[in-house]
């Protein structure tokens, strides 16, 4: 028997293999994921057992949620910020690395890939005295250089923290973006560039000319692996900000555990609420991108 | 094809198995001989395996022993509850009477089995209904006597003691003074603005010590809007615009807070008297060198801080199979030498106050102590009068942002006009109360405004509730 090409005991290996996956994908992230939906139909307070049917008023409570909002737009400014400075700075790092010129390349591989394995729990608390107002390094260089009046606080200002925990979360993750692009870069084969060499192109002709056309499917599976990271930021805001101050850095992971867990009443239902509003724009963020990527190979 | 049914099977029993271990794992931990105790209190830890391992040498049962900070143990039995794994014993990480109700209700707790008359005569005397009683069963025994969490820390060696500020406009000109006399390296205060319950905490007991509380309690209204209020954060905002205040306070928890006032980076911390043991515990005994007052009011004269009658502190869980047990040990907490053990390592103050002459503790405990004796009160509270009115705190959402916040978001640059952001605060706090009185109501149950109202409440004395 055939089924879609493939003899019956082929179609049989193939679901063996990925049976274990599934079940535990089912398990571990469908049927959270479908009970936070259920949740969130219910007003239930954290310390009751289960809640009381709410229909969808959390959804509408939310929409009257200034916090909310701000969650919202905190978590979105910080994806256009952080987004492009990782794609960037990593391609740069990773141009640079690749290339044969470059001494030490594994010591400056393992330098810029140790803070991605270092948590961010621990980056957040010494970074808090990195950018301490009085006594870091940071404030003191940058006010000896007079780009800063003394004692401001760039994570205790409502209009520099979101941009400073930014910077932070770049350099943090850059290693991770930096990996997946000297993979990509030993993907090109080098005949294409002595080629390129022997034709006479310079080094940004070389870029141009064959190393951008040739990354371009790596990019667009790197751009999306940086937006999805950037909009589950979590542990290292916490303790970088814990969202303050006065909301600035409360992105939405953020807002729903403050809401399920730290709120005076704990609020499950409307912090599920919350949560399913995010993934439906995390859904929708998904499709966009995938439909862009597909007309784009279609043209 | 044999093979490959084999293996979708066992397949399928690997992962059966891998669920099937949390269950067994949780029956296997109920029918055990071992007891297990969730805990939050890191200064109490080595008192209590002590008293854990002549528990065990008594009766031959294990004590599993888990210490946790405050806003993990919240995360911990929240989720322990709801998937049936709560701990035989547990400390709550707050001490909020209506949730603490709340949970009563939802069937958290257990009655310790223990009758008063077992109890010595002042702890039997200081058990409250809505508090360690419910329905005139004893749940939690107080093991701390009643404490605020705004006592008025300093270092010696920036203000003297002859110095110290009383009122609002001292505390500003001492702070000054600090500040000057250090060329700016010293601040006058450090506050840990991102622990917002605390710092909220703290808010409301000023407003106490100024004989404004924020529930007026003659009409039932709220007030955090009062004059005094308002002073309170004009005070902070001048502080904070003249560079008195130390510039991280925006993004400090409370343990980040201590280490820098400890460190000497500012002359004055707001703290409760556990202060005292985590100072000395942690800290170079030479930067350990402080001392402690009252809170700051906006005149000097007598004040008054309420607090409900004092809580429980240890509850056995309504799933625990070791009632008796739990109950044994919580009962020897309340026992002499244990009173004077934690005397000696001055966190919570001890029920027993008599144990402070036996124990070996710092002069700053014993002041922190006599200041609480001296000027702390019973407010009155609605849901010791009508229990339903717990059922109103529970359905009231938080309204943001908080005193707290409004307070830090001046310190950040977000709000400039404070007076109309605490309005604003009062305004939503008296709609939401009303939302869920309303809510509250349409379940069935007799509550209104008037039971926040208690006309017989005179500032200045304790009310008997």
């Amino acid at each position: 028997m055939i089924i879609g090409g493939k003899k019956h005991h082929e179609v049989l290996w193939i679901a063996l293999f990925l049976l274990p996956n599934t079940l535990l994908y089912t398990i571990y992230t469908i049927a959270p994921a479908v009970m936070t939906a259920i949740y969130s139909l219910f007003d239930w307070n954290g310390f009751q057992a289960s809640g009381t049917f709410y229909g969808i008023r959390n959804y509408i409570e939310l929409f009257h949620d200034n916090v909310f909002f701000q969650s919202l737009k905190a978590t979105f400014l910080f994806m256009l910020v952080v987004v492009p400075l990782r794609f960037l700075i990593s391609l740069g790092f990773g141009l640079l690395l690749n290339s044969s010129a470059c001494k030490f390349r594994s010591f400056f591989r393992t330098l810029l890939f140790l803070p991605v394995v270092t948590t961010g729990a621990i980056i957040g608390t010494i970074m808090i005295m990195i950018f301490d107002p009085s006594h870091g390094p940071v404030n003191i260089v940058l006010g000896k250089l007079g780009v800063l009046e003394s004692g401001t606080n760039l994570l205790g200002s409502f209009d520099t923290a979101l941009y400073t925990s930014g910077v932070i979360w770049t350099w943090k993750w850059m290693g991770m973006s930096l990996i997946y692009w000297i993979a990509s870069l030993q993907s090109i084969p080098s005949e294409l560039y002595e080629a390129a060499k022997i034709d006479g192109a310079s080094v940004f002709q070389q870029f141009f000319m064959v190393t951008a056309p040739l990354l371009k499917q790596f990019a667009a599976i790197i751009f999306v692996l940086t937006v999805s990271d950037s909009l589950r930021v979590f542990d290292l805001m916490l303790t970088l900000t814990n969202g303050g101050p006065f909301y600035s850095t409360e992105t939405i992971e953020l807002f729903i555990y403050h809401m399920a867990f730290t709120d005076r009443v704990p609020r499950l239902g409307y912090a599920s609420a919350a949560a399913t509003i995010f993934a439906l724009i995390f859904c929708v963020i998904a499709i966009f991108q995938s439909l862009i990527k597909r007309s784009r190979e279609e043209a | 094809m044999k093979k490959v049914l084999i293996c979708i099977l066992c397949s399928m029993m690997l992962v059966g198995t891998a669920f099937a271990g949390g269950s067994s794992e949780a029956a296997s931990a109920a029918d055990s001989n071992t007891l297990t105790w969730w805990e939050h209190f890191e200064t109490l830890t080595a008192m209590n395996e002590k008293l854990f391992e002549e528990f065990t040498a008594e009766t031959g049962m294990e004590v599993e022993y888990t210490l946790s900070s405050p806003d993990k143990m919240i995360e911990s039995l929240l989720v322990g509850f709801r998937s049936n794994q709560l701990p035989d014993v547990f400390s709550l990480p707050f001490d909020d009477a209506s949730s603490v109700l709340t949970m009563f209700n939802e069937g958290w707790f257990q009655p310790l089995g223990i009758d008063a008359s077992e109890l010595p005569a002042d702890v039997a005397a200081s058990l409250c209904e809505g508090r360690t009683l419910y329905n005139g069963e004893i749940y939690s025994l107080p093991i701390f006597s009643k404490n605020h969490t705004t006592l008025l820390f300093y270092h010696p060696s920036m203000v003297a003691e002859d110095e110290l500020p009383t009122t609002y406009q001292e505390f500003y000109e001492s702070c000054k003074k600090v500040y000057e006399e250090s060329n700016g390296e010293v601040y006058g205060l450090i506050m840990p603005m991102a622990f917002t319950s605390r710092v909220n905490a703290n808010i409301n007991e000023l407003m106490d010590a100024a004989g404004s509380p924020v529930l007026d309690y003659a009409t039932g209204e709220y007030q955090y809007n009062s004059d005094d209020m308002k002073a309170l954060f004009a005070l902070m905002a001048k502080l904070w615009d003249e560079g008195l205040i130390h510039p991280s306070s925006v993004n400090f928890n409370m343990k980040q807070a201590r280490e820098r006032w400890a460190a000497g980076e500012a002359a004055y911390m707001i703290d409760g008297i556990w202060n005292v043991g985590i100072t000395k515990m942690n800290f170079d005994p030479e930067l350990a060198d402080f001392g402690v007052t009252d809170p700051i009011r906006p005149e000097e004269g007598d004040y008054m801080i309420y607090d409900p009658p004092q809580g429980g502190t240890y509850y056995v869980a309504a799933s625990s199979n070791h009632v008796s047990e739990g109950a044994s040990l919580i009962k020897e907490m309340i026992e002499e030498d244990y009173q004077i053990g934690l005397a000696n390592v001055m966190d919570q103050p001890p029920a027993d106050l008599s144990v402070l002459a036996k124990a070996d503790v710092d002069p700053s405990y014993i002041k922190g102590c006599e200041i609480f004796s001296a000027t702390m009160g019973y407010e009155p509270y609605p849901a010791l009068r009508n229990p339903d009115t717990s059922r109103v705190m529970s359905a009231m959402r938080t309204v943001t942002p908080t005193p707290c916040d409004i307070l830090n978001g001046y310190f950040a640059g977000a709000i400039k006009d404070l007076d109309a952001a605490l309005d604003d605060y009062n305004q939503k706090m008296t709609e939401e109360r009303n939302l869920a009185i309303e809510k509250v109501q349409a379940e069935g149950y007799d509550v209104s405004v008037d039971d926040w109202k208690f006309d017989d409440f005179v500032y200045g004395e304790s009310y008997a509730n």
